[in-house]
Order: C-alpha cells, then sequence, then structure tokens
C-alpha cells in the first residue's frame, strides 16, 4: 500500500517537473519579457543592467532553476497588470472558483448516480431512454452555447435568476462566501448547473453502462435468487461495484470542472480564476498565465492521485492484487 | 475488409434508425461544408459587400439598399438650361431640368418610380423661390421634402437671370430590395445563413484535419511503441500519460496563448491534445494483434516489420481507431468552437461557429438571440450526429454485444 502511494507520488513529482519545464521554454517562446518591462527610451546600459538584475544574461538552465526554488517557496512573480504579487491575486479569486466548482460538483453527482441506475436498471423504459437521450444532448452541447441559452431563458426571457457577478457574500466561521445568502444562491445556480452539465451527463452514461455491465454478473443473480430484497441488492451490491469506474472518472471530470471552469465563469461573468486566466491570455500578462496554467496543472494531478489512492481503497480486487504482491 | 464483410457491416449498421438519421446529417454538413461557397448566397468574408444599414437585422428581414445621392449643376446660358451630372459613377438617380413657361424651371428626378426623401436647389439667385419648399435660414438653398412627382418647380417674380449655375441634389429613400436574410444579420451587418454555411466549413474543415492528423501520428507512434517495446515503449506511453493527465481545454487554452490564434495553430493545438489517445488505443489492439498467428507466419516469411505493421497488424487495428477518429471530429469541432469562444482560437474575419456564437454573445442582453441561437444549434445538430455515429460504430466493434 505504502510502496503504491509513494511510486504515485514520485510519478507525479517527475509530471510536475515536466510540466514546469515545457511552460517555462513555452513562456519563453512568446517573446522576450525584457521588451516588455523595461522601456524602449532606455539606454543600452540601463538595458544590460536591468537584463542582469532579472537574472536573464544567466544560462536557461540556471534560470529555470531559481524560476523553480521561488515557485516552491510560493514567489510566481508580480502581474504585469496588477501589479500585485500573483499568488495573493490567485488567492483573492480562489473562492468564486472553489464555491462554483463544488456547487457543480454535488448537482452532478446528485443527478447522475440515481438517473444512471435508474437507465440502467430498465434501459428500456421511457424514463430511461428519455435519461440516455438527455445525456447524449449533455455529451454534445457546447458549454458556452448552453450557458448563453441558460442565460436567455433564465435570466432575459423569464428574469428569474440574475445573471453576472457573485451577488451578496456574507462571512461565516471565517469563511466569506455567497453560499451563505440567499442572494449569493440565486446567482450561483445557474452558472453551477451550465457547469454540472456535461459532467453530468458523462457520469450518468457511465453509470449506467456500469450498473448494465454489473447486473450481468452471477453475483446479482445469486443475490436476487437468495430472495435478498431488491432494494438491498441494487444498493449493496450493484451500485457498490458501480462506484468504481464512477471514481476514476469522476476524478478525471473533477479536473476536467476545472478546466471547464473558465468557459462557465467568462459566459456568466463569474469572478473566479477562470475568468481572470482569460483575461491574463488577452493582455499577455505572462507571470499570471504561468502561474494560472500550473496551479491548474498541479490540482488536477493532485486530483488524479487522490483517485488513484481512493480507487484502492474501493476497489478489493485492486487490494488484493496488491496484497499478493507483496508476499 | 472484404466485399461481403462490408455489407454485411453496413447491414448490421442500419439497423439502427438513428445510426441512419446520424450518417444522412453528418454528411449533409460534409457537403454543406464543400460547396459552402456555391450553396451560399453572399460571401460573408468579402468586407466590401457588407453595410452596416444592415447590422444586426432579425430573421426574415430583406436588404436594404441605402438612400443615394444624385448631385447635378444646373446652368443657365440664355433662357436654357444645360444640366451636367455631377454624381460620383454608378448612381441610378439622374436629374433633368426643364423650362415650364416664363420664368419657371421644373427640375425632375429619374427613375420615375424612385422614391425620393428630398430634392435641394442651391444657389438659388434671391427673387427666386421653389414651389413647396423651405428655404435655409442663411443660404440659398431650398429643400422640398417628398416632392409630389419628384419634380419641383422654380419661379421667380423677376425673369430668371441669364447667367447662373444652379445645384441640384436629390436624395432617394432606402429601398428594399428582394434579397431576404433568412436568419438575420451579425452586427456587421453579415447574413447569418451564409456566415453560418461558411463556419460549417471551417469547423469541418478544423474537425477533419485536426482528427485525421491526431489519428496518423498518434496511430503511427501507438505501432512503434507496440512494435518495439521497451525504452521506446515506455518514452511513449509516459508521454500519452502525461497528455491524458491534463484537460484538453487547459493544453488547448495554453498553447495557444504561447503560439498565437490562426486556423493552423487551432489545428496544432487539437493535434497535440488528441494524438495520445489514438496512441494509447492502437498500441494495445497492436499488442494483442502481434500474439496472433498470423503475426507469427508474416514474421516467418521474413517480411519487413514496417509491411508486418502496415499492411497485417493495422488492418485488424482499424475498426476502433476509426470509431476514435468519428468521435474525436465532433471533440475536435467542440474544442476548437470552445476555443474560439473564449477569443483565442481563430480570426474575427473567418468566423467558424464557434466565433459566430461568441460574437453574438453581447447581443443576447438586448433581445437579438438569432445571432448565438442559429450556428449554436447547427453546431449541436452536428456535434449530436457525430457521436451517434461514433457510438453505433463502436457498439458494431463489441463482440459483447454481437449476435
Amino acid at each position: 500500500m505504502l510502496s503504491f502511494v509513494l511510486q504515485r507520488l514520485l510519478q507525479s513529482v517527475i509530471v510536475v517537473l515536466v510540466l514546469s519545464i515545457v511552460l517555462f521554454v513555452g513562456v519563453r517562446l512568446i517573446g522576450n519579457p525584457v521588451d516588455i518591462l523595461i522601456s524602449s527610451e532606455a539606454s543600452e546600459a540601463d538595458r544590460l543592467a536591468a537584463i542582469t538584475a532579472l537574472g536573464l544574461d544567466k544560462p536557461l538552465w540556471e534560470q529555470y532553476l531559481v524560476f523553480l526554488v521561488n515557485a516552491v517557496q510560493g514567489d510566481w512573480g508580480s502581474s504585469f497588470v496588477y501589479k500585485e504579487p500573483v499568488v495573493d491575486i490567485l488567492l483573492q479569486r480562489l473562492p468564486a472558483s472553489l464555491e462554483l466548482g463544488l456547487i457543480a460538483f454535488v448537482i452532478a453527482i446528485g443527478v447522475s448516480v440515481p438517473a444512471g441506475l435508474y437507465a440502467g436498471l430498465r434501459p428500456q423504459s421511457l424514463l430511461g431512454r428519455s435519461i440516455m437521450a438527455f445525456s447524449l444532448i449533455g455529451v454534445s452541447i457546447p458549454t458556452f452555447w448552453q450557458g448563453m441559452l441558460l442565460i436567455v431563458a433564465f435570466g432575459i426571457a423569464l428574469p428569474i435568476l440574475p445573471v453576472g457577478d457573485r451577488g451578496q457574500l456574507a462571512t461565516h466561521f471565517g469563511i466569506t462566501s455567497s453560499l451563505w445568502t440567499l442572494d449569493g444562491w440565486s446567482h450561483v445556480i445557474m452558472p453551477a448547473f451550465s457547469l454540472a452539465l456535461l459532467k453530468m451527463s458523462l457520469l450518468m452514461r457511465v453509470t449506467r453502462a456500469a450498473v448494465m455491465e454489473i447486473l450481468r454478473l452471477d453475483f446479482v443473480k445469486f443475490a436476487y435468487a437468495k430472495g435478498v430484497k431488491s432494494r438491498r441488492v441494487v444498493i449493496g451490491h450493484i451500485l457498490r461495484n458501480a462506484l468504481v469506474p464512477l471514481v476514476t472518472v469522476t476524478g478525471i471530470e473533477l479536473g476536467n470542472l476545472l478546466a471547464y471552469g473558465v468557459i462557465t465563469e467568462t459566459v456568466f461573468s463569474w469572478p473566479g480564476l477562470g475568468k481572470l486566466l482569460i483575461n491574463s491570455i488577452k493582455v499577455l500578462d505572462r507571470p499570471m498565465i504561468v502561474a494560472q496554467l500550473t496551479y491548474t496543472a498541479l490540482l488536477f494531478i493532485f486530483i488524479n492521485f487522490i483517485v488513484d489512492i481512493l480507487q484502492m481503497v474501493i476497489d478489493p480486487r485492486v487490494k488484493s492484487v496488491l496484497r499478493r504482491r507483496v508476499a | 475488409m472484404s466485399t461481403s464483410g462490408f455489407t454485411d457491416y453496413a447491414a448490421r449498421f442500419a439497423e439502427s434508425r438513428s445510426a441512419i438519421i446520424s450518417l444522412a446529417v453528418s454528411l449533409f454538413f460534409v457537403l454543406c461544408a464543400i460547396f459552402a461557397p456555391l450553396i451560399a448566397l453572399t460571401d460573408p468574408y468579402d468586407l466590401t459587400q457588407l453595410q452596416l444599414s444592415d447590422a444586426l437585422k432579425p430573421t426574415g428581414s430583406k436588404r436594404m439598399l441605402p438612400g443615394e445621392e444624385a448631385r447635378a449643376t444646373i446652368r443657365l446660358e440664355g433662357g436654357k438650361a444645360t444640366i451636367q451630372p455631377v454624381s460620383p459613377a454608378g448612381t441610378r438617380l439622374s436629374l433633368t431640368a426643364e423650362p415650364c413657361g416664363a420664368n419657371c424651371m421644373s427640375v425632375g428626378v429619374r427613375p420615375e418610380g424612385a422614391k425620393l426623401a428630398n430634392l435641394q436647389i442651391r444657389n438659388l439667385p434671391a427673387s427666386a423661390t421653389v414651389e413647396g419648399g423651405k428655404k435655409h435660414p442663411i443660404q440659398p438653398w431650398w429643400t422640398v421634402d417628398n416632392p409630389e412627382g419628384n419634380e419641383v418647380r422654380i419661379t421667380s417674380s423677376n425673369p430668371l437671370p441669364a447667367n447662373a449655375t444652379l445645384l441640384a441634389i436629390a436624395k432617394s429613400l432606402d429601398q428594399e430590395t428582394d434579397f431576404v436574410f433568412r436568419l438575420g444579420t451579425d452586427n456587421f451587418g453579415r447574413d447569418m445563413l451564409s456566415a453560418i454555411l461558411y463556419g460549417i466549413r471551417i469547423s469541418v474543415f478544423v474537425g477533419l484535419v485536426a482528427a485525421g492528423a491526431a489519428m496518423v501520428i498518434g496511430t503511427g507512434l501507438g505501432l512503434l511503441s507496440a512494435w518495439r517495446g521497451g525504452l521506446t515503449d515506455a518514452i511513449i506511453m509516459r508521454a500519452v500519460d502525461f497528455m491524458l493527465g491534463l484537460p484538453a481545454l487547459l493544453v488547448g487554452l495554453a498553447i495557444l496563448a504561447i503560439l498565437g490564434n490562426g486556423v493552423s495553430k487551432v489545428v496544432l493545438a487539437i493535434v497535440i491534445v488528441q494524438w495520445s489517445y489514438y496512441a494509447r488505443t492502437a498500441r494495445s489492439f497492436a499488442i494483442s494483434e502481434l500474439g496472433k498467428e498470423y503475426v507469427e507466419a508474416a514474421r516467418c516469411l521474413r517480411l519487413s516489420p514496417t509491411r508486418i505493421m502496415l499492411r497485417h497488424v493495422l488492418p485488424n487495428c482499424m475498426p476502433q481507431i476509426i470509431v476514435l477518429f468519428t468521435l474525436n471530429i465532433a471533440a475536435a469541432i467542440s474544442l476548437e468552437s470552445s476555443l474560439s469562444f473564449l477569443g483565442v482560437g481563430l480570426p474575427l474575419t473567418r468566423p467558424s461557429l464557434g466565433m459566430l456564437i461568441a460574437s453574438g454573445y453581447e447581443f443576447i442582453f438586448s433581445h437579438k438571440y438569432w445571432i448565438s441561437i442559429y450556428p449554436g444549434v447547427v453546431l449541436l445538430v452536428m456535434i449530436v450526429a457525430m457521436n451517434l455515429l461514433g457510438d453505433r460504430l463502436r457498439d458494431l466493434n463489441n463482440p459483447r454485444l454481437d449476435r
């Protein structure tokens, strides 16, 4: 168990290092930061002095090491636009994104597992077919367009939900969030649903497929034959086993939730990290871009790591394979 | 695949009605993409054809010809009037001047049916007036709004001076034409129907080229990985794991943030995102194929590795690869439109469907829905059809569902 965790951890670290190298070199390709930071009227001597001060005269690998050491210590440089440390800005924006992602995640799981379970148990029923049709549309519809349709439907045609911004914030237990107020909820519910739709549809399909697969297996037939109540078979046997693929896909999709947050936040003018990333790309705010992409990738890799561990805890088969290997 | 095998396959494919429909829809879109320049009534890329007066027109409105202005100088010489048009070339309106009795001259407009906003006569001598006209408070300019019979009469108490030069300016109203914007216009006055047709062209092109290139590169690397094994396999598969570990949208965003936007860069970004799917699939199927007897037989014949891989192993992996290809075209189109929506994809002058939707975004708040809704519907139908097609092909390849 421990060796598996350590192995996965090492892999993750290597992935992060490779990623940081790719990003570091990639960002150097955009252009020379000296051209942006130093005014064109500066004398050649000033230019050289600035280049030395910024450490840009050193060889690339040395620059990379300096960047890495600083990054590990939490120093990501200052934004060209906001003139503030990048980390501070990211931390300001983080709660809005987390809030949105969390609600979307809860909606996605809350809807998809029961719906997928039903569609898997009764694939031929009208509701089962409707769920599949819904998920097909949900998988195919472009996230940004679907968000716009929601705005048109619930924000403009039937103006029952506000569009844009987080609404009223409140602080309880040291957490400032819009989830403490009713106004905040009315703001968050539409973007969260929009963000959840794709994951919801995917998870529905995964759940359905897993349930249909498990239904055919012998232990389910035995359980029914033994006279176990249908509800217990569904919850105790089918759902439990369906959780294994579900956790894997959920993990991947959780990472995608972060990525697609970029679109949803743009559509709904949600003041989170995604919108910040797009704005930074548009104005070529390089330290912001690097920090954001690295941060998201780190989170993604971290989630994958957790999912691998979780999967082992849930799936008894994985555990037994590991035990055998140790023995 | 032999002919009978293919017929069999096609017959099984056709058992599902939704599969037939989605195939037809997909082919329809491909045809739209190929023949867009022939079907489209206007060329949305021709900026000279666009007129701002057509911007943001709702569905079914007609294109308006903007009002024209025709100018002509009228030279009076000894009771006779000679008229000299000074309008720019191509103006349809023209002016005429004829005497109408003593101390009177009428100025008319051709063609007869033209609807005039007003007709103005400038530089009249102080004694003269224009019937039904209003004089400019300071200048000697007389204007008649909606002149009756497109004609005005200049009358004077004194005889008209023998040597004078007048200027007549006729302005016509905006005119309806027979051209109907079936799906409205966008904020540049582009016909949405034509723009959507061209948008389909770009989206389908990007989807096919990107998914195709990713297929070739990814499958090639997957086969290489399966054949060589060892270090090559390890390196390629770690790279695949690395790519699969990152969200596609973010990778695309990062690549385009670095490279800037443009069709070729979007294609490149999609290829970088998608090659890993093919590589993984091709490798796993190739490895299982490599253990089979026919490969052993080919090896005994001392066929070259390239030949075995491409002529023997690859065709047996193709069904799975094609399924992936179909699904990935849809994914590529979707990714391209998302990137374009975020403003890092394609340039504004050659809009893809995603770009059209994006450009309509700001107008939904002023109830101008048609700019985003129609391209969105087209995009949705296209992606649904592709996904259904891919699903059906996958089901056909799944031996467990085989009877």
